[in-house]
């Protein structure tokens, strides 16, 4: 039912289904109301975290200049709590009486309370009520309120599917830089990122708790057919299903890692964890330094093993593959170049391949595909889910992981080899990359989440850029050239 | 001292043979091969330049792998104990960003 609603625009559906029961019409209205409302509360909200944020600037600079002896008379903490107070009570109550004057009008004396709001839209859950083209359902289960930012990183701001939980659970990618000190260990090393950053935050963790408590990741019975239907927010349920874990890696914020400018040399990563050494060089670098610059095979192929070396976590059995792995395939490479080139990663002992894909075309795009031979599937993902070309590509893998299979058991006995049975995810269904520059990003978000035994991505577009500074000062990191 | 100047013989020998010229052979992805002679402490971005000028490319955006490890600039065939006969793999440079055209017929 609730696929289908998500098909049909609201207009559409109302204009198809005439609804002259006053009291419907009037619950439409009011939802409708609360639509635009909830953007609106949604804007204040983001000005006042940014108000918040700047006292809580003068707040910590107050504190570092009290350890050195002096007191910044240009913050006084009364003031500010002041200003947090009049913030709170501008934005807040503002919203909540406007929200109230309304649902008066509609329903004089039962609907008067911020409770009878959460009453009042539960049971907007089982009327079929038209929606706005850009809000959710706002009848959606609270629990399930977490699916917004992840469910439609192509939109601009994250949105949130109850009313209520504009109030009780703000997620905002920005939440990053609220996080408690200490929690990144950049007094220690200012690029050193530890692995299990997830508990920082807490929506996408409760997101990522609520999904992992439905999956079992080694014995996968997946739905074939596609993402699973369920009463609670549709587009988001069309997106992540249920047996797949979302990555809730939080990117450390640029202020934390600090990269000093200056003339960059070129940086060379010694053989590691089993990868032969990577050279970046400054015009490598400069993919990764560039705000805006696409980036190219030095860049996936290095970071990935930076990343692998930073986040991968030891029950992850993984080899990542290269990406000229794929155009040897296609370009039918012998045997021995293929082995040469990825012997290395013992690829025939792992029971999951990372692939990162290079599309050529007129401007190149990265895609990846995630191959898990335990359950037999290819998980494909496409910042720009393009589903289309994945039909060749497809059938490109699945040559890839035959040749390279046979071409391991020339060398070593009891390499099975079975490509019967396979089957192809899209982990995303809508695009989440709505620039020409960052795919190369998102296929090593990808990555990460497949490192951190996760399944899918939790990062969102507006996350992109400290992700980039991330995987520069990573970079950076490496020992210059002597 | 005509024991030390066979031994001072005996490691110019040594000497010219750890700079002798060894044979490589260049192999691009689609298994066209290049053969080149290179001494043992010739930096490899000659040859690097040699095949990028035997191509046509720039040679910025060739990548010279040997054994799956990015060739730099100023290795040698000694600093990555190069034998003779050895095979250098060549790729082709990738760059990915995105179509604006095909971003654009996404917009909703």
């Amino acid at each position: 039912m609730y696929k289908s609603m998500h098909q049909i625009p609201s207009s559409s559906r109302l204009g198809k289904m005439p609804d002259r029961d006053p009291m419907r019409l009037a619950l439409q209205s009011g939802l409708e109301y609360l639509d635009r409302l909830d953007r609106r509360v949604h804007k204040e909200i983001q000005e006042t975290r940014s108000c918040f944020l700047k006292l809580l600037d003068n707040c910590q600079s107050d504190v570092t200049m009290g350890d050195s002896g002096g007191h910044d008379s240009t913050v006084d903490p009364q003031a500010a709590l002041g200003d947090f107070n009049a913030i709170l009570d501008n934005v807040i109550s503002a919203s909540f009486a406007a929200l109230r004057d309304r649902f008066c009008v509609l329903q004089p004396a039962r609907y008067s309370t911020s409770f009878g709001v959460a009453g009042w839209l539960s049971e907007g859950t089982s009327t079929p009520l038209g929606q706005p083209p850009q809000g959710l359902l706002p009848g959606s289960t609270s629990s399930f309120a977490n699916y917004g930012p992840v469910a439609q990183p192509f939109l601009p701001q994250p949105q949130h599917s109850t009313y209520l939980e504009a109030f009780s659970v703000i997620y905002d990618p920005r939440d990053t830089q609220l996080l408690p000190e200490g929690t990144y260990p950049v007094d220690q090393d200012e690029v050193q990122v530890l692995a299990d950053l997830m508990e920082v935050n807490v929506e996408k963790a409760t997101l990522a708790d609520l999904l992992e408590s439905d999956i079992d990741i080694d014995g996968i019975d997946f739905d074939l057919e596609g993402p699973t239907e369920s009463v609670c927010d549709a587009r988001a349920v069309m997106q992540v299903p249920k047996d797949l874990s979302i990555d809730n890696f939080c990117v450390p914020s640029k202020e934390r890692l600090i990269i000093a400018p200056g003339v960059v040399a070129t940086r060379v990563r010694p053989r590691c964890d089993g990868f032969p050494r990577q050279v970046f060089n400054p015009k490598d670098i400069e993919c990764l330094s560039s705000p805006i610059a696409p980036l190219n095979d030095v860049c996936i192929n290095g970071c990935a093993t930076l990343l692998y070396s930073q986040l991968k976590i030891p029950t992850v059995d993984c080899a990542i593959l290269s990406t000229y792995d794929l155009p040897r395939i296609r370009s039918n490479a012998p045997d021995e170049v293929i082995w040469r080139n990825t012997s290395w990663t013992r690829y025939w002992e792992k029971n999951m391949w990372v692939l990162p894909i290079h599309r050529p075309s007129d401007v190149g795009h990265w895609v990846i595909c995630i191959i898990y031979f335990r359950t037999k599937e290819l998980h494909l993902f496409d910042s720009l889910a393009d589903q289309n070309p994945w039909e060749s590509d497809g059938k490109d893998i699945m040559k890839l992981v035959g040749r390279f299979l046979t071409v391991a058991r020339q060398r070593h006995s009891g390499v099975q080899i079975d490509l019967e049975g396979w089957q192809t995810r899209a982990l995303n269904v809508n695009p989440c990359q709505s620039n020409t520059y960052d795919c190369g990003l998102w296929v090593l978000a990808a990555m990460i989440a497949v490192l951190r035994g996760r399944h899918v991505t939790g990062l969102l577009e507006e996350q992109m850029s400290d992700f980039r500074h991330y995987l520069c000062s990573l970079v950076l990191s490496l020992p210059a050239r002597t | 001292m005509a024991e030390e100047q066979q031994n001072s013989q005996g490691q110019e020998e040594f000497k010219l043979e750890e700079n002798a010229p060894i044979n490589v052979k260049v192999v691009s992805s689609t298994g066209d091969e290049v053969f080149f002679k290179i001494k043992r402490n010739t930096k490899l971005s000659k040859l690097q330049g040699a095949y990028a000028t035997k191509v046509g490319k720039d040679v910025g955006s060739i990548r010279f792998l040997y054994d799956g490890s990015r060739i730099n600039d100023d290795d040698t065939p000694a600093s990555l104990d190069m034998e003779d006969n050895d095979t250098i793999d060549v790729m082709v440079e990738q760059v990915g960003g995105s179509s604006p055209a095909y971003l654009y017929s996404r917009r909703p």
